[in-house]
């Protein structure tokens, strides 16, 4: 026999009707999804409403994420950030690591490249980060190779032409943003 | 009856009438699934990324996020008085992770390891949020839909043992709508917000990203010769996402619009390298509409066999 109720009910029967915990589900729900549905219309993006609001949706974000918007490869991906790094030992020997030519240097598999593109983004949010990240990674290098005596992190922004621009000639632009050296 | 109490009465239906539950099945096997193929990928990697001294050192990715959020080195502190190290927590912590999904693909105890995946997966958000995409973002939507809805109605221990009650309910069709309708508005945002950009509509978008190092996967400088290619897969993709919330309801276009969103994520898997992002969209839909559009699938067979009959 098949006698179990929905989850929740051996909990909530005792304290209240069944009708009662059936409206409550779906009260949850429908705010639920109307909280999905209004962040993502851009119904709360007021500045009062948003500040008042910025430690719940923090909340929400971490239990479900329904306070979130959905919009993947906006407004532009035609810029990205590369980073190159630079060991050497005292007798001049050099290894160099850039991800312009590939994560193979530190990732297995391609899903493994793909989480360092989102490393690359949010270490050069601010320049605390860039800082942070910065030194992580290089004491993170220093300890796999632990030969080399000196390391330099550099972070490159790279603006890819348009495809229009692209059949006129043009090439892609780099720029130095951030650089650090570090020496043992 | 007037229009309205029609109206209303289909509304009050939609949300409450019972209907299979086979989606709800379908959907633990798929997610629970995806984590152990995730984590899988994941493992070689595991150390450089989760380790106390990896790219991120535990201070500095705390320092990212919010101080009341769970991070690996608060629950390390808490098992550290055992003498286990940080080396062995993080495998330790990898091991719960699998054996919770596992679990959960089994579907015994099928709320206690939802529970426990949704909750492994929350601290590993919280201590890499250097590292979160998109992929995580859709896992953790999942896991957290699976922790609070039913389940294991289908294909699972816990129906097959006698555990748990498989009959439709009023519960199982309200998860059912609600991860419906929550696709649909996820897909909506993504559409228009992309309608709103000129790049968008002139395909430079699309061009920049399988151009770019991060998602080159083939050599694609081919494409400037043929803007129109570009320029109609851009209108190809903001249309079926932004009006994903139509074609999916349509019975007549669901299984078309079903196997356009799988090319779509497919071509995002293939050409740009994402391929678990790729695969967890095809996953979600599969198991929002999958069942349906097999039901539209079976009921077009037997169209045909009607009119075979009266011809």
């Amino acid at each position: 026999m098949h006698a179990r109720e929905p989850w929740l009910y051996g909990v909530m029967v005792p304290i209240m009707p069944k009708t009662m915990f059936r409206k409550i589900i779906y009260i949850l729900a429908a705010l639920h999804l109307l909280l999905v549905a209004a962040v993502i219309l851009r119904l709360l993006d007021n500045d009062k409403v948003y500040h008042s609001l910025e430690k719940p949706f923090a909340i929400l974000t971490a239990i479900n994420y329904s306070a979130w918007r959905f919009a993947f490869f906006t407004p532009d991906v035609g810029k990205s950030t590369e980073v190159d790094i630079l060991l050497e030992n005292e007798l001049g020997k050099k290894i160099h690591y850039s991800t312009l030519e590939g994560f193979d240097f530190f990732t297995h598999n391609q899903e493994s490249a793909n989480r360092f593109y989102g490393y690359k983004v949010h270490a050069a949010r601010d320049s605390t980060f860039i800082d942070l990240c910065a030194r992580s990674a290089c004491t993170y290098l220093l300890n796999e190779h632990p030969g080399m005596t000196k390391i330099t992190y550099t972070m490159k922004g790279i603006k890819y032409p348009d495809l229009i621009d692209f059949r006129k000639g043009a090439k892609v632009e780099k720029g130095t943003f951030y650089r650090v050296q570090f020496g043992l | 009856m007037n229009l309205l109490q029609r109206g209303l009465t289909r509304f009050q239906g939609f949300f409450t009438q019972p209907i299979p539950v086979a989606p709800l099945g379908i959907f633990r096997l798929l997610i629970s699934s995806f984590v152990l193929l995730q984590a899988a990928l994941w493992y070689p990697d595991w150390e450089a990324f989760v380790g106390s001294e990896g790219w991120v050192q535990w201070e500095i990715s705390k320092a990212f996020n919010h101080s009341w959020h769970v991070h690996l080195q608060d629950i390390y502190v808490l098992l550290r008085p055992w003498g286990i190290s940080d080396g062995q927590f993080i495998y330790l912590f990898f091991g719960v992770y699998v054996v919770s999904a596992t679990g959960l693909l089994l579907g015994i105890l099928t709320r206690f390891w939802a529970i426990c995946t949704w909750a492994c997966h929350y601290v590993l958000m919280s201590s890499l949020p250097t590292y979160v995409y998109g992929v995580d973002i859709f896992l953790h939507i999942s896991l957290f839909y699976l922790m609070v809805m039913p389940a294991a109605k289908a294909f699972s221990l816990d129906a097959h043992l006698g555990w748990v009650n498989p009959a439709p309910d009023w519960a199982s069709t309200l998860a059912i709508r609600v991860l419906q309708i929550h696709l649909c508005l996820a897909y909506f945002s993504a559409g228009y917000e992309k309608m709103l950009y000129v790049n968008w509509w002139e395909g430079d978008v699309l061009w920049r990203a399988v151009i770019q190092p991060d998602f080159r996967q083939f050599g694609v400088y081919w494409l400037s010769e043929v803007p129109w290619l570009v320029m109609l897969l851009s209108w190809f993709t903001m249309f079926i996402e932004t009006f994903y919330f139509i074609g999916m309801w349509v019975p007549r276009l669901r299984v078309f619009w079903l196997l356009a969103m799988i090319g779509l994520h497919l071509g995002i898997g293939l050409f740009l390298g994402l391929y678990l992002f790729g695969l967890i969209m095809i996953l979600m839909s599969v198991s929002a509409f999958g069942h349906d559009a097999w039901q539209d699938v079976k009921s077009w067979g037997k169209q045909e066999k009607r009119r075979a009959v009266l011809a």
